[in-house]
């Protein structure tokens, strides 16, 4: 995907943390989604989603500064996407 | 007018103020296993500038300091140094100004060292010559054989006008922090020229550009520091138009950004009110 489309996401993902973050901490602690156990589920599911990309990109953007060389920074891309949906699947889906 | 003769006369005067410590980062890869710095004391008076204490340096105290320097009034961008921990133009730099009176005087940062306080700008042009510093047009026969100018309100200069002042002198890059870990990062420079030709009415060269500046070592590695705008001797401002730039790619990329032809050509004559252009001093041979 091109580099300026994953830089998109990151802007994205940066503002919806705020917002789905907002919400989390409520149902959490307010039990604003009391009656709605399946919103609440679906919120946190995309804020693990969007902070795992905002995280996982920006560790990507300062691991590509080192300079590795493109075939590693290939490979570093590859395993963090697979790391996150590794972590997603398994977290966010089967818990 | 007798005030103002005073004036002039306090600014030309040769009369030595203070004296300063000139410390000079020296590096001959052929005879020095690492860099050293070497210390000179050099008279001042009002008006010298960095490189004016130089070339009294090269002249009367030590005649192997190199440093590269040409128009000595910042126009050839020649005379970048690293002075007293910021990157400057020598040519520029009033030495009573910098207030110290031990001034450090070292090679740019981010480039290697030839000698002395010449950096090796070659990485630094090549990443300019790769983001086509230049109009890129489609009409072969009009570009083989202008018959006149290429229409452009000066609206429309505007648009990129800032932008090009720039004289390359690499102040930008050596002061970025991205360039400094990254040396693959295209840099400010080259960045911000990307810029100014893709907003000149007269280039239709945007598609070619954003593949070489849409990329892991393109714009998006800028984190905004803001210290290439802020040692730009000329107010370029290559970090607003690396901003810039991100947003003219993301409209592409969207779909959102309209297509433009580059602009279209005003035959030399005949205009009304306006004079027949002079011939073609320069002939083209074929």
């Amino acid at each position: 995907m091109k580099e300026s489309i994953l830089w998109l996401f990151q802007i994205v993902t940066g503002i919806l943390i705020f917002v789905l973050l907002g919400l989390h901490i409520s149902a959490q602690h307010l039990g604003t989604f009391g009656s709605f156990p399946d919103l609440s589920s679906f919120a946190y599911k995309t804020l693990l989603f969007v902070a795992l990309y905002h995280g996982l990109f920006g560790l990507r953007s300062v691991l590509l500064e080192i300079n590795l060389g493109r075939g590693a920074e290939k490979a570093i891309s590859w395993l963090l996407f697979l790391g996150g949906l590794v972590f997603f699947i398994y977290y966010g889906i089967m818990a | 007018m007798a005030q103002k003769e005073i004036q002039i006369k306090e600014v030309l005067s040769d009369e030595i103020v203070k004296k300063v410590k000139f410390k000079v980062k020296k590096f001959d890869p052929e005879k020095d296993d690492k860099p050293y710095y070497a210390e000179y004391d050099v008279p001042v008076w009002r008006g010298m500038t960095v490189l004016d204490g130089l070339l009294y340096v090269k002249e009367d105290l030590d005649g192997t300091v190199n440093f590269r320097y040409s128009c000595r009034m910042g126009i050839c961008g020649s005379c970048g140094m690293f002075i007293n921990g910021k990157p400057r133009m020598a040519c520029m730099t009033q030495i009573l100004e910098l207030g110290t009176d031990v001034i450090e005087i070292a090679p740019l940062p981010n480039l290697d060292n030839i000698r002395d306080l010449v950096p090796d700008s070659t990485p630094f042009f090549e990443k300019h010559r790769k983001v086509k510093p230049y109009l890129i047009r489609q009409d072969v026969k009009e570009q083989e054989n202008p018959i006149g100018e290429y229409y452009q309100t000066p609206e429309e200069h505007e648009y990129y006008s800032q932008f090009s002042f720039c004289i390359k002198c690499s102040l930008c890059y050596a002061a970025c922090p991205t360039a400094a870990s990254d040396p693959e990062y295209l840099g400010p420079q080259a960045l911000a020229q990307a810029y100014r030709y893709s907003v000149d009415t007269r280039d239709e060269g945007f598609e070619e550009r954003v593949m070489v500046v849409d990329d892991p070592h393109g714009c998006w590695r800028c984190h905004y520091a803001g210290a290439c705008s802020e040692v730009c001797p000329k107010g370029v401002d290559p970090a607003k138009a690396i901003q810039l730039l991100k947003g003219l790619i993301l409209k592409y990329r969207l779909g959102l950004k309209k297509k433009r032809k580059g602009a279209g050509v005003i035959p030399a004559h005949p205009r009304p009110g306006v004079k027949k252009a002079p011939k073609r001093t320069v002939v083209q041979e074929d």
